[in-house]
């Protein structure tokens, strides 16, 4: 096994002496978009996914993604947005590939966190279907217009107003 | 404070107060990215020499006839990454890479018509001509959409994240999906040939969203699917492989294997919790009915209290252009509360509301795996 893992390492560095050097304004414009973004893709997918193991590893991936993809993602008109899908993605697919159990609210200590006036509504966001909070998560965290949530999610925007609708609904049930 | 500004004042803040984590360093995820990047367009570059030795005529006739599972015990199987595939013979029919053609589980016995639209592989040809050389074996599963599709392991996407991956799509990059991500992070986890869902963004937009099952038993004749309680279509296995595309992920989803005579062999049916319990997956093989509940006239219910329409007969402009209603579509106006919605009825599609107003559709308590569309 060692052996196999150092070949490939050995294999990998082979690798890297042949791949072309991207200019600097590439390097410098993704490095940027890194820098500012990684970390509120990371906290939206900590509150979607209710992992912050595996949040830290999707925003990772994703971003991996995008560098491997920089010249159309950076063209793009909400490269956030496509980077919060990837990672979402990502993460449900190891969720329900490993079939990890997902850990409770209280994990990433969100509830008791003084700071959150309203714990109950966040519960219930929590509480919501999958589907119906990453709209949320989008719309009201990152801040998304309908169409670039349609985009990000890349549902049409008729779905976004609907399930926003049916998710507002329930909150406004359940806080009432 | 309305409910908008409260619901985002406390996102922001639990988000603000998530115990902040430090990103990686951005040249590692530049380089991983930049491997990456390397390594499928050294795949292409390889490809295309391929096409040039793939002049090589290889095509051999796909033999649709059902097996007969008394015989199933001794056919062959060719190994890809771990994954007994069911092959037809145990000579390839092409070599450079070696392409074996997989053996179609037995066509069913019983009415197939309340689980959806047959879904399964057609008959066809491999063709060799797109194989590309990071491929040294694969099975031919039979064409979708007019596309010849395979199972095969290469080491993909990168080298450092996973050692193998079993792959099954066509060899131009249009993957149907991905599955059996082996030794992520290093690790030798490798994991069994599951049914479940995979996601990929390996081609670009949109994502690929499959529904697979691999390594089913050679008896199994149909496996239907079954999404957000709905029955979407099934398909008869190739190989022990089983797999379709989905439009989005399912809140809900079950796979259920039937033998020739509608018998269910198998199910696999993840469990679901309304908040954030696990969304693990467990297979009940062995302990299922049976005979399995197929869906019944009621499975559309609000059809029941609606008329139907005809496109002409759409209450709007709006919601007709919301609709944009197709060919063979079955359309009901359905009154609520002094408004209407329309249920449309799709082949191959869960049911759709839709409505102008966002309010009249949060309104309805919708049947499970409904989709719904609004305009305001």
């Amino acid at each position: 096994m060692e052996r196999t893992r150092a070949g490939m390492r050995l294999l990998g560095g082979m690798i890297e002496e042949h791949i072309p050097k991207a200019e600097p304004a590439f390097v410098d414009s993704f490095e940027r978009f890194y820098r500012d973004n990684w970390q509120r893709v990371y906290r939206a997918l900590v509150l979607s996914v209710s992992d912050s193991d595996l949040a830290r590893e999707a925003a990772d991936e994703a971003m991996v993604r995008a560098y491997e993809r920089w010249r159309k993602v950076s063209r793009m008109s909400n490269p956030e947005g496509w980077v919060f899908r990837v990672g979402m993605n990502w993460a449900t697919s190891r969720l329900r590939r490993r079939s990890l159990q997902l850990r409770k609210v209280e994990a990433v200590g969100v509830v008791q966190d003084p700071e959150v006036a309203e714990p109950k509504l966040i519960d219930a966001v929590r509480n919501l279907p999958r589907r119906h909070r990453d709209v949320v998560v989008a719309r009201y965290l990152l801040d998304m217009s309908e169409a670039d949530t349609a985009l990000a999610l890349g549902i049409p925007v008729g779905t976004v107003k609907s399930r926003l609708s049916r998710a507002l609904a329930t909150l406004k049930e359940v806080l009432s | 404070m309305t409910l908008d500004e409260r619901i985002r004042s406390n996102l922001k803040a639990a988000a603000a107060a998530v115990p902040s984590a430090a990103p990686g360093d951005p040249n590692e995820i530049r380089n991983r990215g930049k491997r990456r990047r390397w390594v499928r367009r050294a795949g292409w570059g390889l490809a295309t020499g391929i096409v040039v030795l793939g002049t090589v005529a290889l095509a051999l006739p796909y033999d649709p006839n059902p097996i007969d599972p008394a015989t199933t015990h001794d056919v062959d199987s060719v190994e890809i990454a771990d994954l007994a595939v069911a092959v037809t013979a145990s000579e390839p029919v092409s070599t450079g890479p070696d392409v074996w053609l997989g053996l179609p589980g037995p066509s069913p016995e019983f009415d197939t018509s309340a689980l959806g639209p047959n879904l399964s592989f057609a008959p066809g040809e491999p063709m060799p001509g797109d194989l590309s050389d990071r491929v040294s074996r694969a099975v031919y599963l039979g064409d979708l959409a007019g596309e010849p599709f395979y199972i095969y392991s290469n080491p993909a996407p990168s080298i450092w994240d996973r050692i193998f991956e079993v792959t099954y799509g066509n060899f131009s990059g249009d993957i149907l999906g991905t599955s059996l991500g082996c030794c992520s992070g290093g690790d030798m986890d490798h994991e069994e040939g599951l049914p479940g869902l995979s996601f990929s963004q390996a081609t670009g937009e949109p994502d690929l969203i499959v529904a697979e099952w691999l390594g089913l038993s050679l008896d199994v004749s149909v496996v239907a699917y079954q999404v957000d309680g709905v029955f979407i279509g099934w398909q008869t296995p190739v190989g022990g492989v089983s797999s379709i595309r989905l439009e989005e992920v399912p809140d809900e989803f079950a796979f259920i294997a039937f033998d020739v005579h509608g018998e269910e062999l198998n199910r696999f049916q993840p469990v679901q919790r309304s908040s954030m319990g696990d969304v693990g997956g467990s297979s009940v093989e062995g302990e299922s009915e049976s005979t399995s509940t197929l869906p019944g006239s009621d499975w559309a219910p609000l059809t029941n209290e609606g008329s139907e329409i005809l496109p002409d007969e759409i209450p709007s402009d709006e919601l007709r252009a919301l609709i944009g209603p197709q060919p063979g579509d079955r359309l009901f106006l359905v009154p609520i509360d002094g408004d209407q919605i329309v249920v449309v009825l799709r082949d191959g599609e869960t049911p759709h509301a839709f409505a102008i107003s966002c309010e009249v559709l949060a309104a309805i308590d919708l049947p499970q795996g409904w989709s719904e569309t609004c305009l305001d």
